[in-house]
């Protein structure tokens, strides 16, 4: 985290920072347990509001982050107790069912939602022009005459922005992704 | 030490994956991956691009401006308000008074306020109705047994396996996906169905004859299983699909003037149920089909904009716009309603993913070309569309 969390006086640009910053992964973390990305939101939101309207104080960026993923699990076995009990008294419930099981393993869930988000993040440090280009490109397949007809540029600059980003990607995304090195490489040819 | 932090432990795997961690701690991380199965999944995890992909695009889809937003209004009702002259606030009052007058009026003097949509009641979210007749709400199960079938339900996905026995006629189940939903089914024979706002699928337990046979109202996207002595057969209004293993879309809703089918692998055949003339799809192809009048056209088409809707997009080109605005209607479950707007030769082109806001999806579109949108709970106002092309 390059910004400094305790630097932020101002209240609502705290918040604007906390909801950049974890708004997403909380929003990804929640939803592999629920499985429902409506509730997923949901369960964040009034979690997120709950603490900002309780002016909850937190010492620093990881004093934060416990915070509010414990606030956030806390919120999600709440809301999948809820379920259960809904379903339990449906007599609907298979036995064996592993989420109910599996609820001390969020340490997990939380390293998976850390992991995709810094990725994430990186893609998203490209240059605007450059991401669209990368993300109509690699993520959809289009043609290079594709995407400079919705982009409204011309052939060469998307080509211009393919080898910015190839250059730019190579170096993030290589190692990480040995077949998307092997995509990309066939994307931007 | 191995790291019990989730979050630096994310950053060495990151770091560890770009090679630029130090040996020392290399070799820390090994042997926690090596220890830890679970861990070790994750990181293996990302060796799949698809899955990776798939993963990245989730998390993308949670809009945290728009949380923010939201969040902020529901913290400080008022503060915004505050920090407009009064000037500008008497201004703004009397504006939307205009509007909401000028509104009114033409609804009341029936002034050409055209519905293209309506809403409809979701509150009992998908369901099945089984052959027995039992009527079941999906976010109520997660097993069932019932029609000489097993239904599993988890995830947004019903699968369904017959049970062993010889079934002389099975009977039918139907799925119904409200407005505002999509689900997956996977049947008998292993085909998955994923079906989009305001669908119905009737499908039979198993697939005891001679054809695989299922019945489609709306819109869905089919992977179907290769079965050289079974043909599979959708049956969409007055139109049957004949397939031989492959992936298509069929959009056939009963409330639009034309129905497609499009073809993303393998090869299908379409026949008219009056006429009997039948046509054959190569991928890549799209049928247009006018029910009222039985017209059709071959064309070809990017079929990634048929299947966007399967992965929360919505992607057109040059569609035309009344279409485009009834499949928002069907997703957020609004009223679409034009006033003095007329639509006929709109259309648009484009992608816009399915924003958890419908606002954000209008303001999409109005940034995309001159249009303008007004919204209330049940309903959107098309007040202004011009074409720019």
């Amino acid at each position: 985290m390059q910004i400094d969390f305790n630097n932020i006086q101002n209240e609502k640009k705290r918040w604007e920072f906390i909801y950049d910053n974890f708004y997403q992964s909380l929003c990804y973390f929640s939803n592999t347990v629920l499985q429902d990305q409506e509730k997923a939101q949901d369960v964040v939101q009034s979690a997120l509001i709950k603490l900002w309207q309780d002016k909850t104080v937190f010492k620093d960026v990881n004093h934060l982050r416990n915070f509010l993923y414990k606030s956030v699990r806390n919120a999600t076995i709440n809301e999948l107790n809820t379920t259960a009990t809904h379903e339990k008294i449906l007599g609907r419930l298979a036995d064996n069912n592993p989420k109910l099981y599996e609820q001390d393993d969020h340490f997990h869930s939380i390293v998976r939602a850390e992991l995709y988000r810094r990725i994430l993040d990186e893609v998203s440090n490209l240059p605007d022009k450059t991401a669209e280009v990368f993300k109509l490109a690699f993520l959809e397949q289009k043609s290079n005459q594709e995407i400079a007809d919705q982009m409204s540029i011309s052939i060469n600059t998307v080509k211009v922005h393919k080898n910015n980003a190839k250059k730019a990607l190579k170096h993030t995304l290589k190692d990480l992704f040995p077949l998307a090195a092997l995509i990309l490489w066939d994307t931007f040819q | 030490m191995p790291d019990r932090n989730p979050h630096d432990l994310a950053e060495k795997i990151f770091l560890y994956k770009m090679d630029l961690l130090g040996p020392a701690e290399r070799i820390v991380l090994e042997e926690q991956i090596a220890a830890d199965p679970k861990l070790k999944e994750i990181f293996d995890e990302l060796k799949d691009t698809v899955r990776t992909q798939n993963e990245l695009d989730q998390m993308a889809q949670f809009d945290p401006k728009a949380a923010y937003t939201e969040a902020l209004r529901s913290v400080h009702p008022v503060s915004h308000l505050y920090r407009m002259r009064y000037g500008l606030i008497a201004a703004a009052v009397a504006l939307v008074l205009t509007f909401g007058i000028l509104f009114h009026m033409q609804s009341r003097w029936g002034v050409e306020s055209d519905i293209l949509i309506t809403q409809q009641d979701t509150t009992n979210g998908v369901q099945l109705v089984l052959a027995t007749g039992e009527t079941v709400r999906m976010d109520t199960i997660s097993a069932l047994r019932a029609a000489e079938a097993e239904f599993e339900n988890s995830n947004g996905v019903l699968s369904v396996e017959a049970l062993g026995g010889v079934l002389s006629s099975p009977g039918n189940n139907k799925i119904i996906v409200p407005y505002k939903k999509k689900y997956q089914i996977v049947l008998a024979d292993g085909s998955k169905v994923y079906l989009n706002a305001g669908s119905t699928l009737t499908f039979p337990s198993a697939f005891t004859g001679k054809e695989r046979r299922v019945q489609l109202e709306g819109e869905g996207f089919f992977e179907i299983a290769s079965m050289a002595d079974k043909q599979f057969v959708v049956e969409a209004g007055k139109q049957q699909i004949h397939v031989h293993g492959t992936v298509f879309n069929v959009k056939a809703y009963g409330d639009e003037p034309y129905h497609y089918t499009t073809l993303m692998e393998g090869k299908i055949s379409l026949r008219d149920s009056e006429s009997q003339k039948e046509l054959f799809l190569k991928p890549g192809h799209q049928l247009e089909y006018e029910p009222s009048t039985g017209h059709t056209i071959l064309r070809s088409v990017n079929p990634a904009i048929a299947s966007s809707w399967t992965k929360g997009m919505l992607a057109f080109d040059d569609t035309p716009m009344d279409e485009i605005l009834r499949q928002v209607g069907r997703w957020y479950n609004l009223e679409v309603a034009l006033t003095d707007q007329a639509l006929h030769g709109i259309s648009a082109t484009g992608k816009i993913p399915l924003y958890p806001d419908v606002n954000q999806v209008l303001r999409k579109f109005e940034k995309l070309g001159d249009a303008r949108f007004q919204t209330t709970a049940q309903r959107i106002n098309v007040m202004h569309i011009k074409n720019t092309q």
